[in-house]
């Protein structure tokens, strides 16, 4: 038998291996794949989120186990094609226009996906158009943009707008983060959330589709 | 005194670089605590690669100005750096624009793991990254002081465009003062340099200034996780 709380175990401990075999095991055991994310993967994922939060865990910390997450989830993951949506959310996320910064974007959206949610990443650069674009074809729930400078945060706003002008502004909540943003801004460009960290995102994010 | 100059690159290697793991673990975040084992795997692994691939490079202008009130003149262009900038390069009048990067190799090295989905791992690259271009600017800074100790004088510490009130935005006429493709470096129209992981700053020199401490104690950013007194 697997011992699926060792499975839970290794994703709080960031053992990329450990979980990747627990997982194989209970796969091939008939577990129901859908179980494994929701009743181990994604509770180890809130487990490790309350120690960052409780500074018992530091973000590298994290990382390992949403690096260990992915792994397990890779193997669980296609086993679940056609079965009806599993996310609790769907996010888009992107690094808005003129600003090629990745990093902080790329740990939101790992924790994001960690803790339940479907991500669609655009990656950096991504114009007014294919936010829109990409909100429409996904039916996003929320829209989420990272920048790290202040020449380009303000194209966030530029953005938002074009949610509007689109009709797509009651449809999807727009939370926005990086290092030069702060709540002010983001309440002064209509913003629904702000974040200063990945972990907080995964909050803000529950929070915004009322999700407990 | 050091005559201005038109600008030049400096000779620069990787085994020059002072890196310190203390600096490195700071920056990826482990406030007091250290890195376990597969983690530790993991980030030795990426530091020697690093080693491997990166061709720093890094370059020095010396020209003359003045600052007046809030404003800095370099050369004929006039800055707005703001008040505490100002306030540290008061009194010279001869300046120094650096510009330092971790080459485009390095770059290109973090931007490889950006997209090969190991969360963990395009972090490290990218704290590398940042640690590595820092250390690309602390010996660029020895390069200078040495130089100019030869004239008996001193320098200030570096002051960048985007820091204390100084708007990023003004990187642009601070690389009109540059030699084109200095360093290797480009500005996009949003500011942003190319490669990503470079630094630009202007520093003062002359024969009673100081090197005054900068980020931590004069920054306004009390939520930055690399702050040092919180
Ligand atoms: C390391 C660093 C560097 C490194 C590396 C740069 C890089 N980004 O790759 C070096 C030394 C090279 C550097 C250079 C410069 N830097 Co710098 N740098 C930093 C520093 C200390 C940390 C940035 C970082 O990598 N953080 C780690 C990542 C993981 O964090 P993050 O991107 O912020 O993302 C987190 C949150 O913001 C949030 N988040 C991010 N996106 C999103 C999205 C959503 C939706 C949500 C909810 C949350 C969220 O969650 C993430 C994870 O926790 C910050 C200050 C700070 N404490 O933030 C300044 C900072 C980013 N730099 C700044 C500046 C100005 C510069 C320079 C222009 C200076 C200069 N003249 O040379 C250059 C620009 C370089 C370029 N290419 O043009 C400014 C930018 C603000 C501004 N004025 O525009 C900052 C904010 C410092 C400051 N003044 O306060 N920098």
């Amino acid at each position: 038998m697997a011992d699926l709380i060792q499975l839970k175990d290794s994703i709080v401990k960031g053992r990329l291996n450990d979980a990747v075999d627990l997982t194989r095991v209970a796969l091939d055991e008939g577990t129901d794949p859908q179980l494994l994310i929701t009743d181990y993967m994604i509770t180890a994922m809130q487990e490790i989120g309350q120690k960052f939060q409780d500074k018992q865990a530091y973000v590298p910390e994290l990382l390992m186990a949403a690096r260990a997450m992915r792994g397990a989830l890779n193997l669980v993951q296609p086993l679940l094609v056609g079965e009806k949506s599993v996310t609790i959310g769907k996010i888009v996320i992107g690094t808005v226009f003129g600003d090629l910064h990745d990093i902080g974007k790329h740990l939101v959206a790992s924790m994001l996906e960690g803790c339940g949610f479907e991500v669609i990443d655009l990656g950096v650069n991504v114009s007014a158009d294919a936010f829109v674009k990409a909100v429409k074809e996904h039916d996003a729930d929320i829209l989420a943009l990272s920048a790290l400078l202040t020449t380009t945060m303000n194209y966030m706003k530029t953005v938002i707008d074009a949610m509007d002008q689109n009709g797509l502004r009651p449809k999807v909540k727009i939370m926005v983060g990086g290092a030069p943003v702060n709540k002010l801004f983001a309440d002064q460009i209509g913003a629904d959330g702000y974040s200063a960290n990945a972990n907080e995102a995964v909050h803000c994010a529950k929070q915004l589709l009322n999700i407990q | 005194m050091q005559m201005p100059d038109s600008g030049s690159e400096i000779s620069i290697r990787y085994s020059d670089l002072e890196l310190s793991r203390a600096e490195l673990y700071s920056t990826l975040g482990y406030g007091t605590s250290e890195p376990q084992a597969d983690a530790l795997a993991l980030i030795n692994r990426l530091l020697a690669e690093a080693d491997n691939i990166c061709r720093p490079r890094a370059g020095i202008r010396i020209l003359d100005g003045a600052v007046e009130g809030p404003r800095l003149r370099l050369s004929g262009n006039w800055f707005a750096p703001g008040g505490i900038i100002s306030h540290f390069l008061k009194g010279c009048d001869v300046f120094s624009i650096i510009l330092a990067t971790v080459g485009l190799e390095m770059d290109e090295w973090i931007q490889s793991y950006r997209v090969s989905g190991d969360v963990m791992e395009a972090f490290v690259a990218d704290g590398i990254g940042s640690v590595v271009a820092e250390a690309v600017v602390d010996k660029t800074k020895k390069v200078l002081a040495q130089r100019v100790a030869k004239e008996g004088c001193s320098i200030t510490n570096s002051y960048s465009p985007g820091y204390c009130g100084w708007h990023v935005r003004e990187q642009q006429a601070l690389f009109a003062l540059l030699p084109k493709d200095f360093c290797g470096v480009t500005l996009t129209d949003s500011s942003l340099m190319l490669p990503l992981k470079s630094v630009s700053s202007v520093i003062g020199i002359g024969r009673d200034v100081l090197s005054q401490p900068y980020r931590c104690d004069v920054c306004r950013k009390k939520d930055c996780f690399r702050r040092k007194d919180s």
